[in-house]
């Protein structure tokens, strides 16, 4: 799957100010790490998330993501 | 999917497509069973069946992802940890001399890169379990490692700015 960028000025409804809160507020918030969260990935399938974090712990996650399974 | 921005240009301008994403947390382990070491890093194999940790212990480890997920397999929603993940390890690479920072599988063979604030990166052979070959290419500490997609090349990231 590639990778879809628009350029700067694709379009005028991204570049205002509403466009860009719905395309970048976050879709979720995951609080389980006690430290810092060092690293996160995706498994190839995208059904899991790991995080991992200076506590010393990893967390894996199911990722449930409406869009992708549409 | 990856997908930045808004390809036919609906979404920003109707919020038609929102998207919902929800993640329930499935499982845990710790690295150790007593000490809190943290976890610098970890990288996933190609093939999605290992996943290795990088560690202020000095270790780097490998384990099988199936063998992580059936241990925690509950019901979302319901977290469930494995403790003591260290003697489930398929592999414990020991060779550094202090916290590794970064990890990366070859997306090509059955080695595993790894950078640590010894400033040296150390290219495994996981087969064996065995360093093949330590680079001292660095005078700080390794922050990132990376390699190509043929794996035959493998770039290493320092606290000293060089690549």
């Amino acid at each position: 799957m590639a990778i879809q960028l628009d350029t700067p000025d694709a379009g005028a409804s991204t570049s205002t100010s509403a466009g860009s809160k719905s395309l970048f507020e976050p879709l979720a918030t995951l609080n389980a790490h006690s430290r810092s969260v060092t690293a996160l990935r995706f498994s190839h399938d995208g059904s899991m998330l790991l995080s991992a974090g200076a506590d010393g712990y990893v967390h894996f996650w199911w990722v449930d993501d409406e869009a992708r399974r549409g | 999917m990856t997908r930045l921005g808004a390809a036919d240009g609906r979404d920003a301008a109707s919020g038609a497509h929102r998207r919902s994403l929800r993640c329930h947390r499935t499982g845990t382990f710790f690295n150790t069973s007593r000490l809190t070491v943290g976890i610098n890093d970890i990288s996933l194999s190609s093939d999605g069946l290992y996943f290795s940790t990088a560690s202020d212990d000095g270790t780097a480890l490998v384990f099988a992802l199936d063998w992580v997920v059936r241990s925690v397999a509950v019901a979302p929603s319901h977290a469930a940890s494995v403790p003591g993940a260290n003697a489930s390890a398929l592999r414990t690479l020991v060779g550094h001399t202090a916290p590794v920072l970064s990890t990366a599988f070859c997306p090509r063979a059955n080695m595993l890169a790894t950078g640590s604030y010894d400033e040296s990166a150390i290219i495994w052979d996981l087969r064996r379990g065995k360093a093949l070959r330590t680079l001292p290419a660095h005078a700080e500490a390794i922050w990132s490692v990376g390699w190509d997609p043929e794996g035959a090349l493998v770039v290493t990231g320092s606290a000293d700015g060089l690549m």
